[in-house]
């Protein structure tokens, strides 16, 4: 009878503890795999962090040796012929929008850049597909050449280079 | 005599049961305690792999490579100065070619291409900032805001003419 209970002791203890680390599993097991969906997006937005920097100096963007090899240069002359061949770069950065926008100097109105009114103008998009998501961003340099007193001269303006993408559902 | 044996016993049976409860206690214990350990190291790491500086000190980065990029209202012989030769003309003490001293033009561009770009103030998400331009130990500072708190920051080396400009920004938030 006495070893009976004891068994019976043992065996309560056993179920006892299997059923508490199996509880303890499912609570690490849970606490892994809630933030498994913030951690692709969080990769994907960090993926779009590194392909900003990436693009701000990639040979279709940067400054290059036109305004002294500066790095977070974007060429805005090169940027707008760009722009307008978008087409055979559909699909070539995998992103959503991308789109450049001038801080300082400050302007009155915003204006989208068109060859008419560059470079009164403001923002610059290359992509825009409208697409609801998160974006990221980098400063940049956005440099042109302009021309005073007969002279052409180097000018850069601080800018944000914007990169969006899809939300992942 | 038997009477007193029995109650021996007894009481021998007693201690012998307590030592056992108290030792099966004690085991338990002692397995909650490993398993709130595991925990405890279980959610150190998922926290520590949460931190996101690098990134977000990388715009920093590159605000500071923009900021010494912006062609500025000075002027020497060669045309407009960028922020980074500006910064060397003002610890030189130098006038601009148009005019204006140079210190002063310093001061009032960096001064506005801060505040547009950070957008610094008590209700907004950077409550303060702190630039400084140093150049081997003479400080040209900048500070606005709530300068307490967590911040991201980032530092760029220039060197020129056998000096080294140091240009620190730490944005608080």
């Amino acid at each position: 009878m006495k070893a009976q209970t004891k068994i019976q002791q043992t065996a309560f203890m056993l179920v006892a503890l299997t059923l508490f680390f199996v509880l303890v599993g499912m609570f690490v097991v849970g606490f892994k795999f809630a933030g498994l969906k913030e951690t692709v997006t969080d990769l994907d937005a960090e993926n779009v962090r590194l392909l900003v920097s990436k693009l701000a100096n990639s040979p279709e963007f940067s400054c290059e040796e036109s305004f002294g090899s500066k790095i977070y240069c974007i060429d805005a002359d090169k940027v707008m012929m760009l722009k307008e061949d978008i087409s055979s770069y559909e699909n070539f950065w995998g992103v959503a929008n991308i789109e450049i926008r001038k801080l300082y100097p400050e302007v009155s109105r915003e204006t989208i850049c068109t060859l008419a009114n560059y470079p009164e103008c403001n923002i610059i998009r290359i992509i825009s597909d409208e697409v609801v998501g998160f974006d990221t961003s980098v400063f940049i340099s956005l440099c042109r050449k302009d021309i005073k007193n007969n002279r052409f001269y180097d000018k850069c303006e601080i800018a944000k280079l914007l990169v969006s993408y899809e939300k992942i559902q | 005599m038997i009477k007193k044996s029995c109650q021996e016993q007894k009481s021998e049976i007693l201690a012998t049961k307590s030592r056992k409860a108290q030792e099966e206690m004690v085991g338990f214990g002692l397995i909650i305690i490993i398993v709130a350990i595991i925990l405890l190291v279980f959610l150190w790491f998922s926290l520590a792999n949460q931190n996101r500086i690098s990134s977000e000190s990388a715009e920093v980065e590159s605000f500071i490579h923009s900021l010494l990029q912006y062609t500025s209202e000075c002027e020497d012989y060669s045309g407009n100065l960028a922020i980074k030769d500006l910064i060397f003309y003002c610890f030189d003490g130098k006038t601009c070619e148009n005019g204006p001293n140079s210190c002063e033009i310093l001061n009032l561009t960096v001064k506005e291409i801060i505040n547009q770009s950070w957008q610094i103030g008590a209700n907004n998400y950077y409550k303060g900032y702190s630039l400084n331009f140093d150049l081997d130990g003479e400080i040209i500072g900048f500070r606005q805001g709530n300068l307490s708190g967590n911040s991201r920051g980032a530092w760029e080396e220039i060197p020129k003419r056998g000096k080294m400009l140091n240009v620190y920004l730490s944005t608080y938030y």
